[in-house]
């Protein structure tokens, strides 16, 4: 018998093949992958599969039971204790049943809100029993829907098998991105220490790197110590990334010491990011404690100029006029503030879209009053030349009169 | 034969031995760092050690509620709960569920400085008490989102019971205005099956309330002969001044069903000034289901053209360009020239500046024919231009006609 190639080429072949494979075992599987695979496995801290299959022995009409959940209007009751009793009967399903379920909750139809949490449940489910099988369902015919209804089945997939839910990312890029794989994946790092949260999302890449910078950032404001140990870091990082990192702890910091984290904000380089991690370190300390703003802004008038702190003022005593009015006074009604806040409200006046809750309404026109009668007394030709430019509806709130219940 | 054999397969060898030493040297070692990971921490099951700490032990019924707490924190405070996982939320509400109604109520008090973990407790309280939920909302908390929120979850549950507790409440001052909204509200969801069910209220409720009330049954009854009758009789005995109200409410009803013949109708009730204005207007929001063209098209084919617009109205546009910008451009930019597209253009200007669309705001402007409203037009674009981006604004300007650049001159 003649062979069918002659045998140096064949022994080449092999010894080719032989030496590729032979390499690529040696090599070893990608790091991202070897690292993950690493990664010991999430036992289950909760009961999850308690009751679960006790459950199976029951025979049920699933058609009924999905009629049922379908009218328990899931998607109108936002609260755990109106929803989750749709998910006491999605979690004993099996996975015939899910996908049963799924067809029969009309996935294939365009689902509303109701339809969105069945879905969603149904979905995390199916990752539970067989994520990746539910993940490539999602990138199907579902897709649109996915992240609206997705999420969870991701987080499932990625906390219950991370090498897994990786090689899936890798190869469904656009859709991970909208079911924010990277900050998942992240979330799934942070029981690790700073420094291996930092190494193991490098290895996975830069969108994770930035994610847990981030991340890190917000966990590592909570002393002097740690936010040193935290701006070290940062150091290392990508311009970028540093700016962005250094510029989310500030904000954290902000929550629970903002007068420290706003005078540290010099640390940010990047002065667009400088002024949105300052906004958002005030705006949450004016939601917090509009006084103490008030008197950090009164005793440091360098931090800001009259029309931010009016800005500010405008809030409160859209919210809560008696204190804010209260705070006013007992300053003694200064009148150049007093002109920045009939400027500042003259100017919501005219370029609300949304119109404020009458009651709320009501308080800032109050207030404009108010502060126009401080501004009149201290500079009458002033404040009569900006009435007289002032646009048709603010006129008219001035010209209301003096409320008695306005200081 | 059996030596060449044996050659090959001591190339092969040779091969795979030597594609294993390379791979094996161009493996990348990755450092402690990022091969080490941390063990995860297995916790207590408290679910399933019920019994632990009883209510005739104090002590350890503390220890028991302190755990159930902790736990509870825990998973509350972590990526599962955050990522929405249902079996984590499942074990947040079976932990909530071991706590009694008072320590529930003792929790919440003492979590005021959270808002969101708060605004959970309340959820589970108001279910179990809610007159006490709904106290504390009001009164320790304060806070309109929470009030608004325990409220509306309280009602979804038991509405007959959130109903009652509304009959005898004295709200605070700044939540007074709430009360009517949350009434009213909770029974349109109740009128949905039962059209009769908001009647037993009315002793309970003050001449706006009844006046609000009348009108939005009188849009749920559309054009049922039975359900109208029964409004227009409730509207009589109840709140005369609302008979043009209800009547409004039929005539949407109408527009809803059939434009064309309501049209008609609109003629042959022979109105003037702001009565028609009103019934116009009515016939705009009978509209609202349609797109946007279509209804506004329509509303300006049965105005008196003659008239301003009327505030009404004005409510609808700024909605359309809050709720659906882009489909309100899209109508925008095809209207056709007339007095209605030069005002809607000049009423547009803030809404498309205070979300950045300044180029869009400054070529609807330099289609204003009317001179006045293009002036304002101008000077409020300039202003919101100039407090976003003041060099673009500058820009903008010095490519303005002179006659415009004169407008704007201070």
């Amino acid at each position: 018998m003649r062979a069918f190639l002659p045998l140096p080429l064949l022994a080449g072949m092999l010894a080719l093949a032989t030496g590729w494979g032979c390499y690529l075992w040696g090599k070893g599987p990608p790091p991202a992958a070897g690292m993950l695979k690493a990664k010991p496995e999430v036992r289950s801290k909760t009961p999850r599969d308690l009751a679960r299959s006790a459950s199976k022995e029951k025979s049920r009409n699933l058609e009924t039971e999905i009629r049922r959940l379908m009218e328990m209007k899931l998607g109108s009751g936002l609260t755990d204790a109106l929803q989750l009793p749709g998910w006491e009967l999605v979690r004993t399903l099996t996975l015939d049943e899910v996908q049963q379920a799924l067809r029969l909750a009309g996935l294939e139809k365009e689902p509303g809100d109701d339809a969105h949490v069945i879905a969603s449940m149904l979905y995390s489910r199916w990752a539970e029993l067989d994520p990746l099988a539910a993940m490539n369902s999602l990138a199907g015919p579902a897709r649109k829907e996915s992240p609206g209804i997705g999420g969870n089945a991701m987080w499932i997939f990625v906390r219950s098998d991370p090498a897994a839910a990786y090689r899936w990312y890798q190869e469904n890029p656009e859709l991970a991105r909208d079911l924010h794989f990277a900050g998942k994946m992240v979330d799934t790092l942070m029981s690790e220490p700073p420094d291996s949260v930092i190494a193991k999302a490098t290895v996975l890449g830069d969108e994770f790197r930035n994610e847990a910078a981030r991340a890190i950032a917000a966990r590592m404001a909570n002393s002097e110590e740690s936010r040193a140990t935290f701006l070290a870091f940062a150091a290392t990082l990508p311009e970028k990334d540093r700016i962005d990192a250094i510029s989310r702890m500030t904000v954290e910091w902000g929550r629970q010491e903002p007068d420290a984290a706003l005078q540290a904000l010099d640390s940010i380089s990047d002065s667009r990011l400088r002024a949105d991690t300052r906004g958002k370190v005030v705006l949450g300390w004016s939601q917090r404690d509009p006084a103490g703003l008030q008197e950090w802004l009164h005793e440091h008038p360098q931090a800001a100029d009259k029309a931010e702190q009016a800005e500010l003022w405008r809030r409160w005593v859209t919210e809560r006029p008696e204190d804010a009015g209260r705070w006013l006074a007992s300053h003694g009604n200064p009148p150049e503030l007093a002109a920045a806040i009939v400027r500042r409200i003259e100017s919501d006046i005219q370029g609300r879209p949304i119109p404020l809750h009458p009651s709320q309404a009501a308080n800032q026109e109050a207030a404009i009053r108010a502060n126009f009668r401080t501004w009149s007394a201290a500079a009458p030709e002033e404040a009569k030349r900006w009435l007289n430019a002032a646009d048709e509806k603010t006129r008219a709130v001035i010209s209301q009169g003096p409320t008695p219940k306005q200081q | 034969m059996k030596k060449s054999i044996l050659i090959a397969s001591t190339v092969i060898a040779a091969a795979g031995l030597f594609g294993y030493i390379a791979g094996r040297i161009s493996r990348v070692s990755l450092p402690p760092a990022v091969m080490h990971w941390q063990m995860p921490e297995a916790s207590d099951d408290l679910l399933s050690s019920a019994g632990n700490g009883t209510l005739s032990d104090p002590a350890a019924r503390h220890v028991r509620v302190k755990k159930l707490k902790e736990r509870f924190h825990t998973l509350w405070s972590s990526a599962e709960y955050r990522h929405g996982d249902w079996e984590t939320r499942r074990e947040c509400q079976l932990l909530l569920a071991e706590l009694g109604t008072d320590e529930l109520a003792e929790y919440c008090r003492a979590s005021a400085d959270d808002r969101r973990l708060r605004s959970r407790l309340l959820d589970e309280w108001v279910q179990r008490d809610g007159p006490a939920a709904m106290e504390t909302a009001l009164h320790l908390f304060s806070d309109r989102t929470d009030v608004h929120r325990t409220m509306w979850a309280w009602s979804l549950q038991k509405p007959e019971a959130s109903l009652d507790w509304l009959r005898e409440v004295q709200m605070p001052a700044h939540f007074a205005d709430s009360k009517p909204h949350f009434r009213v509200n909770l029974l349109m969801d109740l009128a949905t099956k039962d059209f009769s069910r908001p009647e037993k209220e009315l002793p309970y409720m003050q001449s706006t309330e009844k006046e609000w009330l009348f009108k939005r049954l009188a849009q749920l009854a559309g054009t049922d002969p039975e359900k109208t009758a029964r409004v227009k009789e409730l509207s009589a005995q109840y709140s005369p001044a609302s008979a043009a109200e209800i009547a409004k409410a039929g005539f949407r009803a109408m527009v809803a069903q059939d434009p064309e013949a309501a049209a008609k109708h609109l003629e042959s009730m022979d109105l003037t000034g702001s009565a028609r204005t009103e019934m116009e207007t009515a016939y705009l929001e009978g509209m609202s289901n349609r797109g946007l063209t279509e209804a506004y098209q329509a509303w300006i084919s049965v105005r008196d053209s003659s008239a301003p617009i009327p505030e009404s109205v004005w409510r609808q546009v700024d909605s359309a360009f809050i709720f659906q910008p882009d489909k309100t451009k899209e109508w925008l930019d095809a209207f056709q020239p007339g007095p209605e597209r030069d005002a809607i253009y000049a009423r547009s200007i803030q809404h498309l500046a205070v979300r950045g669309n300044h180029d869009h705001a400054a070529a609807y402007i330099s289609m204003i024919e009317d001179s006045t409203l293009r002036g304002a037009a101008l000077k409020t674009l300039q202003r919101l231009w100039n407090e976003s981006n003041a060099e673009a604004a500058k820009s903008w300007q010095s490519k303005l006609s002179a006659a415009d650049r004169q407008v704007l001159q201070p």
